[in-house]
């Protein structure tokens, strides 16, 4: 190579590009639609029922179930090194029961009325597959911010489930958004959104349109000159 | 240390636990107050609410808690219903005069108690109150229930808390008895309430427990001398 060749510094690539390089981009997207806990792994499904009626209760779980993922994973990931393997999962239960319950007391003390209506799913976060799997399945053999970020990611891809199923249950059963209602008192409420059944069909769809969005997506890719 | 020592591994799993403890102590006692006052406002904020006092949604624990304190007695009267005390929460006129002690002073306007039974799902607990003629109801709140959202947990619904305002606790006949007829119906008896439609066995199950309790407490109130005063 010529000296005049070595002192040409090579084309910066742009950001956006950098940034989909990057392994935290691709260990967010992984979890946030590639490999999406709910429409995917089917993972944390009871929760995404139970939650679903009330949009704002629905941002509060999602909220919780993506810092308890994000801490967990991460603290997991500091002290692994440190970690007898006989012990492993006694410890990744006790890290994950810690911050449930430090997230459990902050929802009753500072958010007392969503405390009372979603408690006991917030303590249940503790059995929620979610969390657990991505400690033991990621945490265990990376680093601590990207055991974070993957925490994150699956956090985001449960949330975007959830905010989906919620808003026309709410909508159509309430007649409201985040509690502030925003259909005439005159139309009638669709009772069912409100219940349990509402939540499975919700979710059904909404798994069945983005597996149809991710399936289009891969015929493209498949397709002579698709990107 | 071996890692995979009993040894190593006995400390590190008692040394974990004893740090999460610590932290999750710490952070209890840090919210444990808080918390308490929330449970505490949420109760007196259901009793205000079936006294007829006007409350802010936004206010703070620490406000209702204080304007509680100021025009609500609790009055604790042993061995009423079944052997277990019989509490009621004295609502007392909203003054600006100043109290010159602990309790609140003045006009009584209504005496509030518990209520509660089993629900469709599960329990339902509420709180209520009378005018101090102990024969119209001054308003009624629920704090606990189970019922099928849209359904049964409409009786926290302000339309069915209202319809009881003003309903004689009494029948024609002079029976303790609330009845339940079809919403809309009308006119209704002056102790007859809308009902929630969908919802008969939470309907059912409201009737049944405020004709024991409201039972009890006017049981209580004639032996106790409760609203003589």
């Amino acid at each position: 190579m010529s000296e005049h060749a070595r002192n040409i510094a090579p084309p910066a690539m742009p950001l956006g590009l950098r940034i989909k390089a990057s392994p935290e981009y691709r260990t967010f997207k992984t979890q946030f639609w590639d490999d999406n806990p709910l429409f995917r792994q089917i993972l944390g499904v009871c929760s995404a029922l139970a939650v679903t009626n009330l949009v704002t209760n629905t941002l509060v779980m999602c909220v919780a179930v993506t810092l308890v993922t994000a801490c967990s994973s991460c603290l997991y990931a500091l002290v692994r090194d440190a970690t007898p393997p006989r012990t492993r999962l006694l410890v990744q239960m006790l890290i994950i029961a810690s911050f449930v319950i430090v997230v459990h007391l902050f929802l009753a003390a500072y958010m007392f009325a969503v405390s009372e209506q979603i408690g006991a799913y917030v303590g249940l976060i503790i059995t929620n597959c979610i969390v657990l799997g991505r400690v033991e399945a990621f945490a265990t053999k990376n680093r601590p911010w990207l055991a974070f970020v993957d925490g994150i990611g699956a956090g985001c891809g449960y949330s975007l489930v959830l905010i989906l199923v919620s808003l026309p249950r709410e909508l159509l059963g309430f007649g409201s958004l985040c509690g502030v209602a925003v259909v005439p008192e005159s139309l009638p409420r669709w009772n069912i959104m409100v219940m349990a059944p509402a939540g499975f069909f919700g979710l059904a769809v909404v798994i069945w349109v983005c597996r149809a969005l991710q399936l289009r997506a891969q015929a493209g890719k498949a397709r002579p000159g698709g990107k | 240390m071996k890692k995979r020592g009993p040894v190593y591994v006995w400390c590190y799993t008692v040394g974990v636990a004893v740090a999460f403890g610590l932290v999750l102590s710490f952070v209890n006692q840090l919210t444990a107050p808080k918390i308490k006052a929330n449970r505490q406002a949420a109760m007196c904020r259901e009793i205000m609410r079936a006294l007829g006092y006007v409350l802010r949604d936004d206010a703070s624990s620490e406000e209702i808690l204080a304007r509680f304190d100021a025009v609500v007695a609790e009055r604790e009267y042993a061995g009423a219903s079944g052997g277990r005390p019989l509490v009621v929460w004295e609502g007392y006129e909203e003054t600006d005069a100043p109290g010159g002690g602990s309790e609140p002073r003045g006009k009584v306007i209504g005496y509030a108690f518990r209520v509660g039974g089993v629900g469709f799902w599960g329990p339902i607990e509420g709180v209520l109150a009378l005018e101090p003629d102990l024969a119209t109801v001054r308003g009624i709140s629920f704090y606990k229930d189970e019922e099928t959202p849209g359904l049964g947990h409409e009786i926290n619904a302000e339309w069915f808390r209202n319809a009881f305002k003003g309903k004689r606790v009494r029948d024609a006949g002079g029976a303790v008895g609330v009845e339940f007829t079809a919403r809309g119906k009308e006119p209704k008896a002056l102790n007859e309430v809308d009902a929630i439609t969908g919802a008969t066995e939470t309907t059912n199950s409201v009737k049944a427990f405020l004709v024991r309790d409201i039972g009890a407490f006017l049981d209580a109130a004639e032996r106790r001398g409760i609203g003589k005063r």
